[in-house]
């Protein structure tokens, strides 16, 4: 037989438990959500500048 | 000699050393189960890389007189400890080095990047942990009841964790928590993993609206380059651990496997973790298991009240999965089909199959596999932090 549950001890378990995890997954989605947003502007610039480095050289020829 | 005490000395003989004179009625029933798994593994395939060999370690762990459990001791003469004792006391019970390196090999084989392209799955992968918590309640809860029944607060934790349904993340809460009921619970996470398909799609179809399954998403989730794949599991390895230090032995392990196979420098090694490694570690730890029930263990009343409430913390994290996926169709701007709540369980990838089966039975336009497999990956994580939280309440490395 098990001695009497501290029911205090258990809620504060649930209650403390629960919020590790949702405040680490929303970190987590925020933290991976601005890495995506960065990365993504990163490759965009990348292509916006070989596009214009593209039409530099375009024009170039042209000239 | 005449040859009434002869008689008696072969009889005498046979019951010391023969195993029939031995084999009593719960081992016999435990011999049973463990060729019921057998069964179940290879005729209907449910789980087979785990389900055989915890039966064929049950089988050997109740078989009489052999010695395999024996586990080492200080001045145990060389010799004498079992190989399954001492798969128990090193892999699991001691050392428990075990489930950290199936973590690796998971790590190794998971790919992050429909997570990283969708990271509101993590919230879904949350929202299905709610089921730890419910069940460990109402495992302190029984003892309100029977009082010879109740479970411990350590034992309500490891019985909770089966809500995850993430066996290695089970196996490593019950062995640091609550041993004498390990194999119990890690019996109960895989089984009911190999059952998604019959638990899920009921509840999945009591809280959502035919319109609700119906919901159709676009296919294709954006590209993720290679660098926020490699910097994924850096950044979520150093915030998890720095916020819950005792999730290391199970987050760490799963993030660096998974560095491992997106650096592309060590693709050995990668391999290594995806093939080799798991395949071995699996191998003694699936015995190890087996082995954790000999039949004066597992022949208890409440035995069966770990399985349903292993089972109802299962239903309840899909459920709480569900609820949260309506609550986010709710208030998302793009379509969201709700059901991808339920892939927030870390049952990987069955979870995710089962979303993506029902989804095109509602809609045969609809494609929810990569959209599924997000919280599915977030719900391991999220399985993972909760058992690194329960080993932080009293554990002290």
């Amino acid at each position: 037989m098990q001695p009497a549950t501290d029911w205090g001890q258990a809620w504060t378990i649930v209650g403390g438990g629960l919020m590790a995890v949702f405040i680490i997954m929303t970190l987590l989605a925020a933290s991976t959500h601005l890495m995506g947003k960065l990365f993504q502007g990163v490759e965009r610039r990348k292509k916006e500048r070989a596009k214009a480095a593209k039409a530099a050289e375009a024009e170039e020829a042209s000239a | 000699m005449n040859w009434f005490s002869y008689h008696q000395g072969v009889l005498k003989i046979l019951n010391v050393q023969v195993g029939f004179g031995n084999l009593d009625l719960p081992h016999l029933i435990m011999i049973l189960v463990g060729l019921g798994f057998i069964t179940l593994a290879i005729k209907k395939e449910w789980e087979p890389y785990e389900l055989l060999p915890i039966g064929a370690g049950m089988i050997l762990a109740n078989l009489p007189l052999t010695g395999l459990i024996t586990q080492p001791a200080p001045g145990m003469a060389p010799g004498m400890a079992g190989v399954l004792g001492i798969i128990l006391k090193y892999g699991l019970y001691t050392w428990t080095i075990l489930p950290q390196f199936i973590f690796f090999g998971i790590g190794a084989l998971t790919d992050f990047s429909p997570l990283i392209a969708n990271p509101r799955a993590f919230l879904l992968g949350a929202a299905a942990q709610v089921g730890i918590y419910t069940s460990f309640l109402g495992a302190l809860a029984i003892g309100l009841w029977v009082p010879e029944w109740g479970f411990s607060l350590k034992e309500a934790c490891s019985i909770g964790i089966i809500g995850g349904a993430d066996g290695p993340t089970t196996i490593y809460t019950s062995g640091l928590l609550a041993p004498d009921i390990m194999g119990i619970t890690a019996v109960a996470a895989y089984s009911y993993m190999a059952m998604v398909a019959i638990i899920q799609p009921p509840i999945i179809k009591l809280l959502t609206t035919k319109h609700e399954r119906q919901i159709y998403m676009k296919p294709m989730l954006r590209n993720v380059s290679r660098a926020e794949r490699i910097l994924f599991p850096v950044m979520a390895m150093l915030l998890i651990i720095l916020i819950i230090p005792k999730s290391a032995p199970l987050v760490g392990f799963l993030l660096l496997g998974n560095l491992f196979r997106e650096s592309g420098v060590v693709e050995r090694l990668s391999q290594t973790a995806q093939n080799e490694l798991i395949n071995i570690i699996t191998i003694l730890l699936m015995l190890g298991i087996g082995a954790s029930m000999p039949a004066d263990r597992v022949m208890d009343p409440r035995t069966l009240l770990v399985l349903f409430l292993g089972l109802a913390a299962f239903c309840v994290g899909t459920a709480s999965g569900v609820i949260f996926g309506k609550i986010m169709s709710k208030f998302s701007k793009e379509p969201f089909n709700p059901m991808l709540g339920a892939a927030g369980v870390s049952a990987v990838p069955m979870s995710a199959r089962i979303v993506h089966h029902m989804g095109q039975q509602a809609n045969k336009r609809n494609f929810l596999l990569m959209h599924a497999m997000g919280p599915n990956v977030a719900g391991v994580i999220g399985s993972a932090v909760a058992g690194g939280y329960f080993l932080g309440l009293f554990i002290n490395f």
